[in-house]
């Protein structure tokens, strides 16, 4: 099987922050994920979209709550999650912590609801 | 063998060209270089004209010659101290244009301040309404060529003093660096407003500009005076042509063509305006109506004029964009024609070989070099009627793309016919001279045969990467024993090592080990070896994966060029009879390599890249997520809180497999915390917990093992 180690992509779409990650994220590539969102300006929603990410364990669940727990209240995290992965969230209850949503699109529309 | 490692060099040096060509032409430093060059060259010339008029004014004073002075009698002169301040500056701009940066520095700071000095003074003279002073006494001559002409002394007027100031901070801020900054850029832009003012009231034959003041005796800028005001500004602007609004007017490109037209308008309509709004009154002074009429006729047509240049930019930069889009679509549709064709070349040289014997456990990671077809080409075939001889064949081809890919097919048939057939290695590939009368892809290949009754490796290397034979701490290096395939006259001899239980055979191209880092930094064979050593002992699997993500890890995650690793494990036990091989063809597919004993530790270190490796072993044994996610769960807590030794052991059994981590902090037990989605840790035995079918911990003296368990099918 192909390995495909971790990318992350910045940008900004209009009020919102994008990293958009790619590859498989472990404990050994996560502290870079963590610089990567430490370093976005935390005025802006984020989105962190794992659509094209091919693994990632609990290191990464783990840097989004810290993220989320900075942020909160004044700006929220959205994720796009791909559906397998959605299990993930739903066992450590994470589900309701952040905005999760299937699709870049909506993920976008769910911050500029805030 | 010295000439068969120049041949072997000679050909990544090839690579290496082949590389550079496909390249995309570098981009210059910026799209402006053209406009760089035009820029200095009209800046000179600009610079020049102040410098000229300054010193041929400082003649008419000294050898009495008035019309240098003063273009006419009923025109303001230039005074000394104005021409003085024109060569300073003149000069200081010339040094930003053609000196190094230092020199720059002083001339323009040296410039500034003089002009500063000078020109403030006289400034505040003016404002005051002050007498003769000092500082005109000093610099006007004791018997003058011409008459003041101005308020009060022999010095310039208001609006000269200002220009020359405001010249002065561009002047500064030019030499600080490569960006005059907004300020400067402002600065500068206003004093050639300043002279541009004065110009245009000679052109419409008003001698008193905007800033003169309209007292009688109050005469504004001399003619020349205000030439070399508009040059220096003008110059000193295009000192930077790359910056603020002067850089959008010097791009290359439709928005350098826009802006440029659009500045023309800028330019033109006021002039043509205020032009035809002098004519037309001067003319009709009698009769307003008239006058006014003809002027908003002279207008909108004189408008409508010059509007129409950037409006036929936009046209034509709309029809490019069509046509470019046009053809993207036109090469898009060619290109998916091809497709079909390539995903056949693809998949046929992506060929793994397996199961072909239940004796031999083969690991294999084929990667072309991204998006492209790949010239590497890896098969493994049993000798027919010969039941303990295999051949490893690893081949790779220059290049990429539909040519190299047919050509390694083609060497491919005729190579699998000749090592099938039992011919001597060294026969086959001397047979393949054939196919490089009418092609010249380098090619370099690796034939190693396996021997499980004797427990041998003979091998012949056409220049190709050495392969490795690692048993324990020793390691054989198959190295080439002739010239790269395809030399006439070439020969190749053959070399024999063993390859006794547990040894394990690692054979790759050249991609693993020319990954580079972004520094370009390779890989290289020595760490190649150093990974390979490691983690040979622990066999074919983990050799490979740790091999790709070493590598991987080093070039940030891409290939430059096809990269190939194989490994091929020595069975443990005495060589089993191919007679006997049926019956254990059921073990072989449930414990990896062919025999009865429980699956062995595999050791790790405690470091972060054992999670990568280790779930990556789980991955390829079981596929399926949840056993790696939990594997790295595992391997996480091993490696942040653990202590060494840390191993790993995969055990399957029908419908289930058992996935242990053993490691020797006996201190620290991981525990199921409850759900709480602040705390930012601890959720990896929460996945654990929720996904595997059990888990446990088990603790000895000296060693605890977490486990799990989740269902296979």
């Amino acid at each position: 099987m192909v390995t495909e180690p971790m990318r992350l992509d910045t940008h900004v779409d209009g009020d919102a922050t994008v990293v958009a990650a790619r590859g498989e994220i472990d404990f050994s590539c996560v502290e870079e994920l963590s610089r990567c969102l430490q370093g976005v300006a935390r005025n802006r929603p984020l989105v962190v979209d794992l659509s094209l990410v091919t693994f990632f364990d609990s290191t990464v669940l783990n840097v989004l709550v810290a993220e989320h727990n900075v942020r909160s209240p004044l700006t929220s995290v959205a994720l796009v999650v791909p559906e397998r992965f959605l299990r993930i969230f739903d066992v450590t209850g994470l589900t309701d912590a952040f905005k999760i949503c299937s699709t870049l699109r909506d993920a976008m529309d769910a911050v500029r609801d805030d | 063998m010295s000439s068969v490692r120049a041949l072997a060099g000679s050909k990544s040096g090839s690579g290496e060209v082949r590389w550079s060509a496909k390249r995309r032409p570098e981009p210059g430093p910026s799209d402006h270089s053209g406009a760089v060059r035009h820029a200095r060259t009209v800046a000179t010339a600009l610079a020049l004209v102040p410098v000229l008029i300054g010193v041929g004014v400082l003649v008419g004073y000294a050898l009495r010659i008035a019309i240098l002075v003063q273009l006419r009698s009923d025109l303001p002169p230039m005074y000394p101290n104005a021409a003085v301040g024109f060569i300073i500056a003149g000069t200081a701009v010339l040094f930003q244009l053609w000196s190094g940066p230092r020199v720059a520095r002083v001339a323009g700071t040296v410039g500034a301040v003089l002009l500063t000095v000078i020109f403030g003074i006289h400034l505040i003279e003016n404002l005051l309404g002050a007498g003769a002073t000092l500082a005109d006494r000093l610099l006007m001559p004791a018997n003058p060529v011409v008459e003041p002409t101005t308020v009060v002394a022999n010095r310039p007027v208001l609006e000269t003093c200002l220009s020359m100031l405001l010249l002065a901070v561009a002047l500064y801020r030019t030499s600080r660096g490569s960006r005059m900054g907004a300020g400067g850029q402002l600065a500068a832009t206003a004093a050639t407003m300043i002279g541009l003012t004065a110009l245009l009231g000679y052109l419409y034959g008003v001698d008193r500009t905007v800033l003169g003041r309209s007292s009688v005796a109050t005469v504004g800028m001399a003619l020349h005076t205000a030439s070399s005001v508009a040059c220096l500004g003008l110059a000193i602007l295009l000192c930077r042509p790359l910056d603020g609004w002067v850089g959008l007017v010097s791009r290359t490109g439709a928005a350098g063509t826009l802006s440029r037209r659009m500045v023309l308008v800028a330019v033109a309509v006021p002039l043509l305006l205020s032009g035809s709004l002098a004519v037309v009154s001067h003319v009709f002074v009698d009769n307003t109506a008239l006058a006014l009429s003809i002027v908003a006729v002279v207008q909108v047509a004189a408008i409508t004029a010059v509007l129409l240049s950037p409006l036929q930019a936009l046209a034509r930069f709309d029809r490019e964009r069509a046509e470019a889009i046009a053809a993207a679509g036109r090469s898009r549709d060619a290109l998916q024609e091809q497709i079909p064709l390539m995903e056949a070349l693809r998949s046929e040289l992506a060929y793994v070989p397996t199961d072909i014997d239940a004796r031999i456990t083969l690991v294999s990671h084929v990667e072309p070099a991204h998006g492209v077809l790949a010239g590497d080409w890896l098969d493994f075939v049993a000798v027919s009627g010969q039941p303990d001889r295999f051949r490893l064949v690893l081949l790779d081809v220059s290049g990429h793309g539909a040519a190299s890919a047919m050509f390694a097919l083609r060497l491919r048939d005729a190579l699998l016919v000749s090592l099938v057939r039992g011919d001597p290695l060294t026969v086959a590939l001397s047979e393949l001279r054939v196919f490089f009368r009418s092609m010249a892809f380098i090619t370099t290949a690796l034939v190693v045969e396996i021997d499980l009754h004797r427990r041998t490796l003979t091998w012949v290397n056409a220049g190709h990467p050495p392969g490795l034979c690692l048993n324990g701490s020793s390691v054989v290096s198959l190295d080439p024993t002739g010239p790269l395939l395809g030399l006439t006259n070439a020969t190749w001899h053959q070399e024999e090592t063993t390859f006794p239980p547990g040894a394990v055979l690692i054979s790759y191209t050249d991609g693993v080990t020319e990954a580079r880092n972004a520094s370009g930094v390779l890989f290289g064979e020595q760490r190649l070896r150093r990974t390979a050593k490691r983690w040979g002992p622990q066999g074919a699997a983990a050799t490979v994966s740790a091999l790709v993500s070493e590598s991987k890890r080093h070039s940030a995650g891409s290939y430059a060029d096809d990269a190939t690793v194989v490994a091929i494990e020595a069975p443990a036990l005495e060589p089993i009879r191919s007679t006997d091989s049926e019956s254990r063809d059921h073990d072989a597919a449930l414990w990896g390599p062919a025999h009865d004993l429980a699956p062995a530790w595999i050791e790790l270190t405690q470091e972060p890249s054992t999670i990568t490796v280790g779930r990556h072993l789980v991955r390829d044994q079981l596929g399926g997520h949840a056993a790696e996610l939990l594997t790295s769960e595992l391997l996480t807590n091993a490696v942040q809180h653990g202590s060494e030794p840390i191993s790993l052991r995969i055990t399957t059994r029908a419908g289930s497999t058992r996935v242990e981590v053993r490691d020797a902090n006996v201190n620290r037990i991981p525990q199921v915390m409850a759900a709480d989605h602040e705390r930012a840790s601890a959720r990896g035995m929460v996945l654990v917990q929720a996904l595997a079918r059990s888990w446990g911990v088990e603790v000895a003296s000296h060693t605890k093992t977490v486990w799990f368990e989740v269902t296979t099918g």
